[in-house]
């Protein structure tokens, strides 16, 4: 798999955590009818935003930098990682439980609930570690397969940081579209219409992104 | 059994509630007092097209007598689509229906046929006790964390030793999760409780402990003011105790707690049975600003004077009926509170578009210790007790036993099972529905309703009406 469609793959994932209501549009909207208004929309989805990039962020970053130092190829990892993944899915598709956590941090702080959903139940952290050691295996395969320590951290963890920065801006436009669109257009009626259970179908691309990360490695 | 689309019968707002189909069934607790059978769940077919329209269609009889069934509740309501604490696949399909004397608990199965519900489980009074250190459960509300069940007692055999309160149970595998609160403040009695989910608060009442009720009106605790009269606030999800209202020692039996629907609007209301300086029944609003809860009676309900030769004994001395409001209900669009006067035989409607100033708009008479008689001619003992509102807000349907032992010294000439409906005028007013008189079988007396697809005491919701 080359790099641009490991980068559309990332995009691709954000989408789908941002169709995903409990994910930012749903409290959006909540807090849009509450307010009154389209930017406490936006505000809304953007801590939802917030919290899932902080998440992938303190798991990418230091993952990161130990594949920089440790000097190996990051492509020795992609089996492990896939076995992992698959693991993950299959469990989610045998056990759909309930986040418990979750439901104790108080709606006053998404940011918080929307870090603690994406490291507990979504677990959108893992799943990006697979195109973030993919692209890393591109850059060690490449041109970079020489560089200095230095550069190599720098790269690895800019690359985290933009894995995650992608995935983000991916699920932040895709979720305020909705919200937005509930809100102003389609109103709260349409909430139940347009909610379909999605959580069985990222349990299952948690499988194909393992299988994806064997073939790679 | 996760859904793939969420259970048609959850809303995101108590307008779109409003606006959805009618109920069609009504889920009624049936008690036995004799307890020489079973109590049951009694069925009622509430859908005007129907032949059997306002009578009994299906009978569940429970597993065991004397359990005094009193409060139930749904396995999931509306509030399974909050945003942040949602389970939007799961089945409203499960009643969870405590016996308020046993502590035993049945989960019975809705589905697939709503006329036959079935019992899937049952909690052991042993596992309650055990798991929780609770006895004698009471409200049933699906929230954010599950079931929630308030309790009015402690440990030991008479209920009093420790401090009733509230424990969960999971919405899906009905097993206990143990008890609710993380710190429970100045908490000592119990009763009722709700949310509102979004801002994050629940309000708890408070009763007495079993000995003040199991066996009967207790009338030294009463007139030593010895029964609940504060409210309780909670941080909802810390779990924590955050504020006591005292409502005055003489306002006697903080009962049913009914917070506006409207998860915007940060009031709500309370019924107290009894002031015991002169008798009267209050209504009073609570509400938050400024971080703090407030309270203050808005509407008040005069004894009505009588000859002591028609009183029960325990009422002779003060030659008056006391109104006993022990239920009150909000419809769905927080515009009428319903209030039933159990003494008297009233059911009051107030208008609360303002809530500081509850308005009388309409009232019914039947029964009460006067002793009116249906708008069918047919008798109506007792007065109009458990309250259950029609989403649509356009019927109320009410019971007439509040409970055993209390029946029987207010009511010594018995309560058989009754269920009236009045209906709601256009801008207010409310008539008895003459048609509509459901009799139960002989030895039943009957005290909670629950609607198909919830009402206006089971919902709760986390989307502003827009």
């Amino acid at each position: 798999m080359g790099g641009a469609a490991l980068w559309g793959m990332i995009a691709a994932m954000g989408v789908y955590q941002g169709v995903n209501p409990p994910m930012g549009w749903l409290y959006a909207v909540g807090r849009g009818f509450e307010r009154g208004s389209p930017a406490s929309v936006l505000a809304g989805t953007g801590a939802f935003a917030a919290g899932h990039f902080l998440a992938m962020i303190v798991l990418g970053l230091p993952a990161a930098l130990v594949l920089a130092l440790g000097r190996a190829d990051p492509g020795l990892t992609l089996p492990w990682l896939g076995i992992a993944l698959i693991v993950f899915g299959l469990y989610k598709l045998a056990w759909p439980l309930h986040p418990r956590l979750a439901v104790r941090i108080p709606p006053s702080r998404p940011v918080s609930w929307s870090f603690a959903m994406a490291c507990l139940h979504c677990g959108s952290p893992v799943m990006m570690l697979m195109p973030l050691a993919s692209l890393l295996m591109l850059f060690t395969m490449g041109g970079g397969a020489g560089a200095g320590i230095g550069v190599r951290a720098g790269w690895f963890a800019g690359a985290a940081m933009i894995v995650a920065a992608v995935m983000t801006a991916s699920l932040f436009a895709t979720a305020s579209l909705i919200a937005l669109l509930v809100y102003r257009r389609l109103g709260l009626r349409a909430l139940t219409r347009v909610w379909v259970n999605l959580d069985p179908g990222w349990a299952v691309m948690f499988v194909l992104m393992g299988v994806m990360a064997l073939g790679m490695g | 059994m996760s859904l793939v689309r969420p259970d048609p019968t959850f809303y995101p707002s108590p307008r779109l509630a409003m606006e959805g189909p009618r109920e069609r069934l009504g889920y009624v607790a049936l008690l036995r007092p004799d307890r020489r059978a079973p109590d049951a769940i009694g069925v009622v077919d509430l859908d005007p097209g129907s032949q059997r329209f306002g009578t009994m269609v299906g009978h569940l009889p429970l597993s065991h007598a004397g359990d005094e069934l009193h409060h139930f509740g749904w396995n999931a309501c509306s509030s399974m689509l909050c945003p942040m604490t949602g389970h939007p696949f799961t089945e409203r399909r499960y009643l969870i229906v405590p016996g308020i004397r046993s502590s035993r608990i049945y989960i019975i199965d809705t589905k697939p046929d709503p006329l036959h519900p079935r019992i899937v489980k049952e909690i052991s009074p042993e596992e309650v006790m055990q798991k929780t250190g609770y006895s004698r459960p009471h409200t049933v509300h699906c929230g954010p964390e599950g079931v929630y069940i308030s309790t009015l007692g402690g440990r030991g055999e008479r209920g009093d030793q420790g401090v009733p309160g509230i424990f969960l149970l999971d919405c899906e595998s009905f097993e206990i999760r143990g008890q609710w609160e993380m710190e429970r403040g100045p908490q000592t009695l119990g009763y009722d409780f709700w949310w509102n989910i979004p801002h994050d608060y629940m309000i708890s009442s408070e009763w007495g402990l079993p000995p003040q009720f199991e066996n009967g009106l207790v009338g030294e605790d009463l007139l030593a003011n010895r029964y609940g009269h504060r409210l309780h606030f909670w941080d909802l999800r810390a779990r924590r105790h955050v504020q006591t209202i005292d409502l005055g020692a003489n306002h006697q039996m903080a009962l049913e707690v009914r917070p506006a629907h409207d998860p915007k609007k940060d009031h709500g209301f309370l019924g107290v049975v009894v002031d015991t300086t002169n008798l009267e029944s209050s209504i009073w609003t609570f509400w938050r600003e400024g971080g703090k809860f407030h309270a203050r009676k808005t509407a008040s309900i005069p004894p009505e004077p009588a000859d002591p030769a028609q009183l029960p004994d325990l009422l002779k001395p003060f030659k008056a009926v006391p109104p006993l409001v022990t239920d009150i209900d909000l419809s769905l669009d927080d515009r009428y509170l319903y209030a039933s006067c159990w003494g008297t035989g009233e059911l009051r409607q107030y208008d609360v578009s303002d809530p500081m100033a509850p308005r009388l708009a309409g009232s019914v008479r039947v029964g009460g210790i006067g002793g009116a008689a249906h708008a069918s001619g047919k008798s109506f003992a007792a007065g109009p007790q458990m309250v259950e509102i029609s989403r649509d807000g356009e019927r109320v349907y009410f019971t007439n036993s509040l409970y055993s032992a209390w029946d029987d010294q207010f009511y010594p000439g018995g309560v058989p099972g009754r269920m009236a409906m009045a209906r709601v005028q256009p801008g207010g007013g409310i008539a008895l529905d003459p048609a509509f008189l459901v009799e139960f079988p002989e030895g039943y007396r009957a005290h909670q309703v629950r609607l198909e697809g919830g009402d206006c005491s089971t919902e709760s919701f986390c989307f502003a009406s827009a």
